[in-house]
């Protein structure tokens, strides 16, 4: 332990810090995209593209929900579950989707389709992707790795950011004197104030993602409470919280379901203003069948959404759960909603962006500084010890790494025939070798001419991907401004937007690689 | 409109804030501030930090303060920027934000 209070705090931050930031890179990278999921999801779904918005939503859904589940109906009797998702404010199409029934200890495959909500009629011509959701299972779940293991892994990383988050409060000791200072083209102390201008501009927003997160996954880190309270533990304890969300087992035996239609009816019969999100049926002319209709809970601080469940042979209500809340049921679900941040409107998403940006940069530049200021040591004929030269490597590859990943992802979704098989794992192969090419990059050199290198290939790669849009779909930039298809244009937008960030970077790199002179120990090593 | 006048008086609050200092000031003013006037800039800062979050969170209490976090976000990073790139910008702003906080509030109240 060092000499003093402050000191021990600086050793604190530094190692917590540094000992996961790269992982903490890609969670926040991938968390912060997860806030448009859905319009990353629209985006990589050309078929949805101009289905026109809806001007009657919520008066439109008794109509969709029936046409929905008499198509599943029709087309899925033997699924072990039929799902229909609503359009919403954010997603446009109606998400009919069923899955198969699985075998002994698997679960079924999932069957996805659109249909469009004006028409009623499914489109034909679903893409088999991701889209969004790969961003948001990968903010928790990592990929290619059990997810428990992950979900372990992710929460240390958490823990040790709320530990780095406090620490580097205390140990900023001019936190708020300093707060609008930024001094460009001074070096280490350039990237310390970007650190520092970083982390305090978006301080709430760091805690409350940081401790929220610990708290979506708190029942898995410390599930003690549940198994002393409970025999049989936390299985127990989720029975008691939540009931609705509980798997009943098939038994295989047949009945005859009421009419979809006679159900639906029922329900907007006793709840006629209500704001349906998703319609699940479990086990589909099973005896266990039931029929669940989640409502949509809009702008309100809370994640689980209220459910009606019914029996699907004798129409019976059979249950009714979360419309009203507890006091400490209202504390953690809130919290679990400003995690996920469902809640927002357009504005209060790009704030949580903007957010979470910060939070990539403070991470970012808490990683490279702490490399620059080991290398500002170094004497002039010292050679660069492994563990800076592993420390820079692993900074190229993950913050130049990561946006040549995502762009190859965006790019798989344009170019990948239809009719490939497993297509969706495909663009995730894709993400992940082009971020191991990049990793393999950085690892055998990562000086100011590889960063230039990278930041000039992302801006090509950003600046190509709207084009790529355009020759691989009916639409383009130009085509979304005039329909005022705002989260398409949006999309091509921060494309090209990217592409001018890291051409500005990779301009002044270049000045900079210019202004060095032939004897410095740069061109010898790593600086960037 | 609510929330634009909330931004507006979270954004005037910070431009305060950093106008209080004396490095800040004689970047955008090239002279030095006197003790008085900062305090007076800081209290005034302070109220208007605090309309901010009063009119954020209104009408929705959960979702204003998550709204009211965003703002002094976006207010911080624009005025570091700003600060760092052309102080001498921020000038015109001692009579923009007051002038756009009282249009807001006429067409709000309308």
């Amino acid at each position: 332990m060092k000499d003093s209070f402050f000191r021990s705090m600086t050793w604190l931050h530094t190692w917590t810090g540094l000992l996961v930031c790269w992982l903490l890179f890609l969670i926040f990278f991938a968390g912060t995209l997860s806030f448009f999921r859905h319009e990353i999801t629209l985006w990589s779904q050309p078929a949805i593209h101009d289905v026109a918005p809806q001007e009657n939503r919520v008066l439109s859904q008794q109509s969709q929900i029936t046409s929905a589940l008499q198509h599943l109906e029709a087309n899925a009797a033997d699924a072990e579950t039929w799902w229909v998702g609503l359009p919403t404010e954010r997603s446009r199409a109606i998400e009919v989707s069923y899955q198969d029934k699985g075998k002994e200890g698997e679960r079924g495959q999932w069957h996805d389709q659109f249909m469009d909500p004006n028409t009623e009629e499914t489109l034909n011509e679903y893409r088999d992707s991701k889209g969004g959701l790969f961003f948001y299972r990968l903010h928790f779940d990592l990929h290619y790795m059990d997810r428990t293991i992950a979900r372990w892994l992710v929460s240390f990383a958490s823990l040790f950011m709320l530990i780095g988050l406090i620490s580097g409060v205390v140990i900023h000791k001019r936190i708020f004197k300093d707060m609008f200072q930024f001094r460009k083209g001074k070096g280490v102390r350039t990237w310390l104030d970007a650190h520092n201008l970083s982390s305090v501009l978006a301080l709430p927003f760091h805690i409350m993602i940081t401790y929220t997160g610990l708290v979506t996954l708190i029942f898995m880190l410390f599930p003690y409470p549940a198994m002393t309270q409970y025999e049989e533990g936390r299985k127990a304890f989720f029975a008691d919280l939540n009931p609705a969300r509980q798997h009943v087992d098939i038994t295989g035996n047949r009945v005859e379901m009421l009419p979809m239609k006679q159900l639906v009816d029922q329900f907007y019969t006793n709840w006629p203003n209500i704001d349906v999100k998703r319609v699940i049926v479990d086990h589909p002319s099973d005896e266990t069948a039931q029929l669940k209709f989640y409502a949509n809970t809009g702008t309100k601080v809370q994640d689980e959404m209220p459910v009606w469940i019914y029996n699907t042979v004798t129409g019976e209500l059979v249950m009714t759960a979360n419309t009203e809340l507890s006091a400490s049921e209202t504390l953690y679900d809130g919290m679990i909603a400003l995690h996920t941040g469902r809640l927002a409107l357009p504005g209060l998403r790009w704030l949580f962006f903007v957010c979470g940006i910060a939070g990539c940069v403070m991470i970012g530049s808490g990683a490279v500084m702490w490399a620059k200021r080991i290398r500002e040591r170094m004497k002039a004929d010292q050679t660069a010890s492994f563990g800076l030269r592993l420390v820079e490597g692993l900074n190229l590859a993950t913050i130049m790494g990561l946006p040549v990943a995502t762009a190859a992802f965006f790019f798989a979704n344009r170019l990948l025939p239809d009719s490939f098989t497993g297509r969706a794992e495909a663009e995730i192969h894709l993400f992940f070798l082009g971020w191991l090419g990049v990793a393999l990059m950085a690892l055998y050199k990562a000086g100011t001419a590889q960063w230039r290198q990278l930041a000039q290939f992302n801006a090509v790669l950003w600046l190509l991907l709207p084009l790529c849009n355009a020759f691989t779909t009916q639409g383009n930039l130009v085509s979304y401004i005039v329909k005022q298809q705002w989260v398409l244009a949006g999309f091509d937008i921060l494309c090209l937007i990217t592409a001018a960030v890291f051409y500005i970077q990779s301009r002044k790199l270049a000045n900079k690689e210019a202004a060095t002179p032939a004897t410095s120990r740069t061109l010898k090593g790593q600086v960037v | 409109m609510t929330q634009l006048l909330a931004f507006l008086l979270c954004f005037t609050g910070f431009t305060g804030f950093a106008l209080a200092k004396s490095s800040h000031y004689r970047a955008v003013f090239a002279v030095r501030i006197d003790t008085k006037s900062s305090r007076h800039i800081l209290i005034m800062s302070w109220v208007c930090l605090l309309a901010s979050a009063v009119v954020s969170m209104w009408h929705q209490f959960g979702y204003g303060s998550v709204l009211f976090c965003g703002y002094m976000a976006v207010s911080v990073m624009c005025l570091a920027l700003v600060l760092s790139y052309q102080p001498a910008k921020l000038r015109s702003l001692i009579y923009v934000l007051p002038a756009l906080l009282i249009i807001t509030s006429i067409l709000m109240l309308i």
